[in-house]
C-alpha cells in the first residue's frame, strides 16, 4: 500500500534498552499515498436543465395537474409526487433573500467574498439559487432585495450549477 | 413505550446502474411502491405520515454529503421530523432500528395542542 520504495530508513543498531527507549522521541514516518477513482455519475431525470444551461436556455419543473411550477428542477412535484414536465422559466427575475459567503468549501473558497442570492422568477411557486456577480460584496444592502437580475450562462459549460448566474439588469 | 409494527416495504427497480434517474428519484420508486401497497395515494399518505429516518451508502457515489435530507425533500417529507443514520456495515439496520425508537418513544408523533406526543 503507498508504492513506497525505500532504500533507508535511520535505525539504531541492534538497539538495547536505551535505545528502545529512545524511540519514543523519533518522528513520525511520513508517506505520500495518491488516491484517485473514476466514477460515472448520472444526472438522470435532471440532464435537460444541464443541456439547457449550456444552451443559454433555463428550465425549470412544472406540475402539470396544478400548474405548480418549481424554479430548481425537480423529476416529481413535491406535493402530488406526479411527474413533472419541462417549463422555460425567463432569464429575469428578482432577489428574493441574499447572502454574503466570507468563507467556503474549497471549491468556492479562492472566490470569497462573493453573493448568492435567491432567486423569484414571474409564473414559479419556488426560488433558484445562484451566484450574484457584477456587484460588490462589501456593499451588501437591503435594497438588493427586490432588485431585478439577469440572467448569465458561462462561455464554457461545465454540466455544473454555476454555469448560470446573475447580474443586475 | 408503544407497539410498533412493519406494514409494507418497496424496493426500487435493481440493477447494475441506474443512469436514467437520480438517486431522489429511484428513492421515490421505492417509496411510491411501499405506500401503494397498503393503498395510499402520494398525497394522502404525505398528510399523514409523522416522520422519516434515511440512511445510504456511500456519500461518494452519490457525490453529496447530504443525500439522506434530499430525498426526504423530494418526497414531501420536510419539515417533519428527519434524521439520517450511518454506522459502518450496518447502516440500513441501524435505519430500521431508529425508526422503531423514533415511533416506540413517541418521538416522532403527531403533535396535538403543540404538545409533544404520547409514548
Amino acid at each position: 500500500m503507498g508504492g513506497q520504495v525505500v532504500h533507508n530508513v535511520p535505525f539504531p543498531k541492534d538497539p538495547g534498552p536505551e535505545e528502545l527507549a529512545d524511540l519514543k522521541s523519533m518522528g513520525p514516518l511520513v508517506i505520500e499515498q495518491h488516491y484517485a477513482i473514476n466514477y460515472l455519475h448520472s444526472y438522470g431525470q435532471d440532464s435537460p436543465f444541464f443541456a439547457g444551461l449550456t444552451n443559454r436556455v433555463f428550465l425549470g419543473s412544472r406540475d402539470p395537474a396544478t400548474g405548480y411550477t418549481y424554479a430548481t428542477p425537480r423529476g416529481h412535484a413535491m406535493y402530488s409526487g406526479s411527474e413533472t414536465q419541462w417549463a422555460r422559466l425567463p432569464d429575469e427575475g428578482k432577489i428574493h433573500a441574499f447572502t454574503v459567503c466570507f468563507f467556503g468549501s474549497e471549491e468556492f473558497l479562492p472566490e470569497t467574498p462573493f453573493a448568492l442570492i435567491l432567486v423569484e422568477f414571474e409564473g414559479a411557486d419556488t426560488l433558484f439559487l445562484g451566484r450574484l456577480m457584477g456587484i460588490d460584496p462589501d456593499q451588501a444592502s437591503l435594497d438588493w432585495i427586490g432588485m431585478k437580475v439577469q440572467a448569465r450562462y458561462i462561455r464554457n459549460s461545465q454540466l455544473k450549477p454555476t454555469d448560470v448566474y446573475f447580474v443586475p439588469a | 413505550m408503544r407497539n410498533v409494527y412493519a406494514v409494507c416495504g418497496g424496493v426500487s427497480k435493481f440493477a447494475k446502474a441506474r443512469p436514467d434517474k437520480t438517486f431522489q428519484a429511484v428513492v421515490k420508486e421505492s417509496y411510491d411502491y411501499a405506500i401503494s401497497s397498503i393503498g395510499l395515494e402520494f398525497d394522502k399518505f404525505t398528510e399523514i405520515v409523522d416522520g422519516s429516518v434515511a440512511s445510504y451508502f456511500s456519500d461518494h457515489f452519490t457525490r453529496q454529503l447530504m443525500a439522506g435530507i434530499m430525498a426526504q425533500d423530494y418526497l414531501c417529507l420536510c419539515p417533519k421530523p428527519g434524521h439520517r443514520v450511518e454506522g459502518g456495515g450496518a447502516t440500513g439496520g441501524l435505519c430500521f432500528q431508529e425508526a422503531w425508537k423514533s415511533v416506540a418513544s413517541g418521538h416522532m408523533a403527531r403533535r396535538e395542542n403543540g404538545r409533544p406526543g404520547r409514548p
